[in-house]
């Protein structure tokens, strides 16, 4: 299935940008950031629809889905 | 040859003093911002940009030509060798440096010479200064 | 004072023109910073007296690592704020730590009322009183030239001024410090302008001898790599905290107009990235900080026909961008620019003056008050409107602002509004409506400031949310912040200086402190300052939260006030048993 990504600029860091995705049928957030590169700890939140995704929820062909860092601060 | 202290870009410099820092302590094992061979300062306020008053490592250098005592001989490769115990602290060799790179050392009285160690070069984020030959 | 084992402590009394010098033995333990600041502050204060009595004290202090350690460039400020009648602390890098630590002192106690506009001109062998009347009613960009040209070895200098906004006395009037850093929440600003202190000029060349070389220089290097070679600073430098605009508005935690909503439709247009790509120039540091997470926007703007262009740089950073623009709903990153250019002119506090503009804003909006009180009609969006509004403000140009100018909580008391009023613990709100963990965190921390203990970083990581976690973590990270800001870190460099970096760093100069010392000096910090509350009549049971944060939603959905007000509850007695048992073992 295909998906397209929306990443957060700071990932291009590990030459990783927006764009669309090739994912096996039933692939989760998980299995994105795995075939994405980006190192888990990295990342903030997986977004899809204005809903904040768990790692283990399944992603459908034709998401959109926005990949961000933690808001960070002092 | 031996290298010199340049100054490649200043409008990198973020003015963080690192190098400063970084000298002042390996240098002249102190933690006194001044006593620093390289001097950062503004060109006036902090909206404006920086700038590093370094030694340019002169190929014949005015400092030592004016100092009656040869505490300070040429260095090859550019600059100058400063042997603290031949010197007497006249302060000629201050106004000698046209861009101005030597100041005295409150406590000790004596100048604060630049050795182009380049500690300052690896000290640098951005790297504004490096060591090249001349 | 480094190699030494004691705090070395500038006493200046500006009624009487007096200064002394204290060092003192029995602080040493406490590092510096906070610790020793808040020390001072219960020393010197006078509970019985308000906030802005001549005889409250203004307190400052650096660190052991201050300046000689990266990214070790905060000075500590206490005081009495005006704002909230109770603790103010707050921190401001620039060149402040440096001038200190060169000057010769670990921290300065200031007393009393100047008898005309002064400043202080402190060096390594004077304290000078100096003529500040013609500086009087000056901004703090031409104050700050002024005495640039005056005062000082140039490099090696720093000017805390203030505007005319700490002149008016508004309670959350800041500091500026060296152009781009403030002390800017909870009113120093205001106490300055109370002592009728216009800037404090700081400078030295005082010798201090690196003890420990080998070890201290080895150890300053391998700091220095870990700073800049590995990851744990680069979000700050890059596009820096505004990468947060795009981040909290995916996850519904960006307050926007007044908290009504928590995404906003323009965040692309005032986000990190957007002003990275119109309008950074450069990026600045604090002495000591080879990160450079000072970004600096530039923008042009015509000033009258004919091509005629003036061109401002500003420093902007998330809370700017928040405060002055999602809150106040403003579309496009120049403008945003050009109220913080406004803002620090008049020197005013940022974040409080959004969040104040913002209620005054929806007050007007429902019709609690009339244009006639606000002289320009506020509404979101509408830039030019809170550029007067700003001046307004600052110079308490009529009942309405001067009311405004106490700070949001007086405010409400006078013109009602007290629903969708954005304070937490008498402090305006900071720019992450992220969940349960930040609303407590800034209600419960010691100076009401997302930065005590990082609730919103809790709302964030937490897979789940968990009460007796919460209070634990913010708990936890307030103690331990207790130290880090006695040390003096910049916090952006919290994750560099852990356990085993911080007794690394401070075996280096001599320090021979272990692991349970600094426990102990966090905990008797954490619990200094509580005492500092209580005598001054602060009590957390007298806390509320505003309507609006349980009516729109964060990143974890609505918030329960009753489940908020149980948190709070949770979190004062968790305070008691601790407070106990530190007691119990003293």
């Amino acid at each position: 299935m295909r998906i397209t990504v929306h990443v957060n600029d700071y990932f291009s860091r590990y030459g990783v940008h927006s764009g669309e995705v090739e994912l096996p049928t039933g692939a989760t957030v998980a299995d994105l950031i795995k075939t994405l590169g980006i190192p888990p700890a990295e990342i903030g939140f997986v977004v899809r629809s204005s809903n904040i995704l768990k790692e283990t929820q399944q992603l459908h062909d034709g998401d959109v889905v926005l990949i961000l860092p933690f808001a960070l601060g002092g | 040859m031996p290298k010199i202290l340049k100054v490649k870009n200043m409008n990198k410099c973020i003015g963080c003093f690192e190098c400063m820092i970084g000298c002042a302590s390996l240098n002249f094992h102190s933690h006194t911002l001044t006593k620093s061979a390289i001097r950062v300062k503004t060109k006036g306020g902090l909206q404006s940009q920086f700038a590093a008053v370094i030694c340019v490592g002169c190929s014949e250098p005015a400092c030592s030509e004016a100092c009656p005592t040869q505490a300070l001989t040429p260095r090859p490769g550019g600059g100058v060798l400063f042997d603290a115990k031949k010197c007497m602290g006249c302060e000629k060799c201050v106004p000698a440096c046209i861009v101005g790179a030597i100041a005295m050392d409150k406590q000790t009285k004596k100048p604060i010479i630049c050795k182009q160690c380049g500690a300052c070069v690896q000290l640098c984020p951005h790297e504004c200064l490096a060591m090249e030959e001349a | 004072m480094l190699g030494t084992d004691y705090i070395r402590i500038l006493f200046v009394d500006l009624s009487q023109e007096r200064v002394s010098i204290e060092e003192r033995k029995d602080l040493f333990h406490l590092l510096g910073g906070t610790g020793v600041a808040a020390k001072l502050l219960e020393e010197n204060m006078h509970p019985e007296l308000p906030p802005l009595h001549e005889e409250q004290p203004i307190v400052f202090a650096i660190g052991p690592l201050s300046t000689i350690f990266p990214v070790a460039t905060k000075t500590v400020a206490t005081f009495i704020s005006p704002l909230t009648g109770e603790y103010g602390e707050s921190h401001a890098g620039g060149r402040s730590a440096m001038a200190i630590r060169n000057a010769g002192y670990d921290a300065i106690v200031i007393t009393g009322r100047a008898k005309r506009p002064t400043y202080l001109s402190i060096s390594d062998h004077s304290v000078e009183f100096k003529d500040a009347r013609g500086l009087w009613g000056l901004g703090v960009d031409e104050t700050g030239r002024i005495i640039r040209e005056r005062e000082g070895i140039p490099g090696k200098r720093s000017i805390m001024r203030i505007g005319v906004s700490g002149e008016n006395l508004v309670s959350f009037a800041g500091v500026n410090v060296d152009t781009y850093r403030h002390f800017g929440r909870l009113g120093l600003g205001a106490v300055f302008g109370s002592k009728q202190l216009k800037a404090i000029a700081i400078t030295g060349e005082t010798d201090i001898p690196v003890s420990n070389f080998k070890e201290y220089y080895a150890t300053f290097r391998w700091l220095y790599k870990k700073v800049v070679e590995t990851d744990l600073m680069a979000k700050y430098h890059e596009i820096g905290t505004p990468i947060n605009i795009k981040v909290l508005n995916a996850i519904s935690s960006l307050p926007t107009k007044n908290l009504k909503q928590s995404t906003f439709e323009h965040a692309d247009d005032i986000s990190g990235e957007t002003f990275a790509e119109q309008t950074l120039v450069r990026k600045v540091s604090c002495v000591g900080c080879p990160i450079g997470c000072i970004h600096v926007g530039q923008f042009r703007r015509l000033f009258d026909k004919g091509y005629e262009y003036e061109s401002l740089a500003v420093s902007y950073d998330h809370e700017l961008i928040y405060a002055l623009g999602s809150l106040l709903g403003t579309t496009a990153a120049s403008e945003v620019l050009e109220l913080i250019d406004e803002v620090e002119e008049t020197g005013l506090d940022a974040m409080s003056t959004g969040v104040v503009l913002a209620w005054a804003t929806e007050t007007l909006e429902r019709g609690l008050i009339s244009v006639d009180q606000t002289m320009v009609p506020l509404e979101f969006g509408n830039t030019d409107g809170y550029k007067k509004a700003i001046h307004y403000l600052a110079e308490r140009k009529n009942d309405f602002y001067t009311v405004l100018g106490h700070g949001l909580a007086k405010a409400t008391e006078v013109y009602g509004g007290k629903d969708f009023a954005l304070v937490y613990g008498g402090n305006e709100m900071a720019g992450y409506h992220t969940g349960y963990a930040f609303a407590l965190g800034q209600t419960v921390g010691a100076r009401h400031s997302h930065l005590c203990n990082a609730g919103y970083q809790y709302d964030q990581s937490a897979k789940e949310l968990n009460d007796e976690e919460i209070i634990d973590y913010i708990i936890k990270e307030e103690k331990e912040r207790c130290m880090l800001t006695s040390l003096v870190i910049c916090l952006f460099a919290r994750k560099v200086y852990d356990r085993e970096t911080v007794l690394k760093a401070l075996n280096a100069i001599g320090v021979p402190f272990t692991d349970a010392d600094l426990d102990k000096m966090a905990e008797e910090t954490f619990f200094t300052r509580l005492r500092i509350k209580q005598k001054l009549g602060y009590s957390l049971q007298n806390e509320k939260f505003p309507k609006r944060a349980f009516e729109t939603p964060t990143r974890w959905g609505k918030m329960d006030e009753e489940h908020m007000n149980r948190l709070l509850q949770m979190y004062i007695q968790r305070l008691q048993y601790e407070y106990e048992n530190y007691s119990s073992r003293e």
